[in-house]
């Protein structure tokens, strides 16, 4: 007897990670032991980012053209409207390469995502968010240090004009707030965002199997409005990552007292 | 006559902002989740999962204090970053 179709099976088994790739008309793919389906997607959106910046962006071209232009808009906005703007000239343009890479990385994955034969996106993962917010961390504790000392880094946290004796509360706030609230924002927002997008991607399309031919046409158009509605979604998550991750670097780098 | 102030916050705190929603949601889903494994420590009940999430309810709160504070204070239009 044909065990009844669970529509929650169906999304959990497609959103999760796995090393069992169904293809569409080829089968299952079985991948290596060390690759998983995010994985691969991680690989090739690297892949993808060398072969765009390496091999199609001219950037010897006097005049950009073509994707170079396009490219060049992006990459100059976040360089002159938020990197410089928030973080100050001279330590913004040594950051400039690693924000661009962060956007454009997180928009290749999240695009990766939006292709159906992808079941999934790494970004709907949040070990892969965790690990961005990590590099985030990294700025905002060792960067910190770096640019102002051990002691100056502390006292950064403790904000002009407070009582001393408010400081023993104000400062571990700051603290905690700076080192596992802002990261973990970043990590949870991308997460968030991705992982319920291809939720709802996946209910509507599994309506289909549900109600059969009847949802036919109302899965399809409902599905397709909620890819596009994802392309939007993941333009301005990844923008809205890389921007907050200037921002919060740049108060520890510019402390505003 | 009228005084021209040109007083403006300035616009990064706003855009600061722009986070708030999701460091309210973070906070209280990390001190939720410390709360919990307390719990579950400590054999059961709500009780830390609770202080948790009021915890991170108050660092959300917290941080929404800040952005409003900075977002009152009028800038000096003559002074540069």
């Amino acid at each position: 007897m044909k065990e009844p179709f669970a529509l929650d099976q169906f999304v959990i088994h497609h959103i999760t990670d796995s090393n069992q790739w169904h293809l569409p008309f080829l089968g299952v793919l079985q991948l290596p032991g060390f690759l998983t389906i995010q994985k691969l997607m991680v690989l090739i959106g690297a892949a993808l980012m060398l072969i765009v910046f390496c091999g199609l962006y001219r950037k010897n071209d006097r005049v950009p053209k073509g994707l170079t232009n396009f490219l060049e808009g992006i990459i100059l906005h976040i360089r002159n409207d938020l990197v410089i703007e928030f973080i100050g000239e001279e330590d913004g343009r040594r950051l400039v390469p690693f924000f661009c890479t962060l956007f454009f990385f997180i928009l290749f994955l999240n695009f990766l995502g939006l292709i159906p034969i992808f079941p999934t996106t790494p970004t709907a993962n949040v070990f892969m968010t965790g690990a961005l917010a990590f590099l985030i961390l990294v700025f905002l504790t060792a960067g910190g240090i770096a640019k102002h000392g051990l002691l100056k880094y502390f006292t950064m946290f403790a904000p002009a004009g407070v009582p001393k004796f408010i400081l023993i509360f104000i400062m571990p706030l700051e603290i905690i707030s700076t080192i596992v609230i802002k990261p973990g924002a970043l990590m949870i927002r991308l997460f968030a965002n991705m992982f319920a997008g291809h939720i709802i991607i996946l209910s509507i399309l599994g309506l289909l199997i549900v109600f059969g031919w009847l949802a036919a046409l109302p899965a399809i158009l409902g599905a397709l409005f909620a890819s596009l509605l994802e392309i939007i979604v993941a333009t301005l998550q990844a923008y809205i990552f890389t921007f907050l991750s200037i921002v919060f670097i740049g108060q520890i780098y510019r402390p505003q007292h | 006559m009228v005084k021209n102030t040109n007083e403006k916050a300035s616009p990064k705190n706003e855009l600061s902002a722009l986070g708030l929603g999701y460091i309210m949601m973070a906070a209280m889903i990390i001190f939720g989740l410390l709360g919990h494994w307390a719990d579950k420590k400590s054999g059961g009940g709500y009780k830390w999962t609770l202080v948790g999430l009021l915890t991170g309810l108050f660092f959300g709160l917290y941080e929404a204090w800040k952005v409003a504070v900075g977002a009152n204070v009028p800038q000096d239009p003559t002074k540069k970053d």
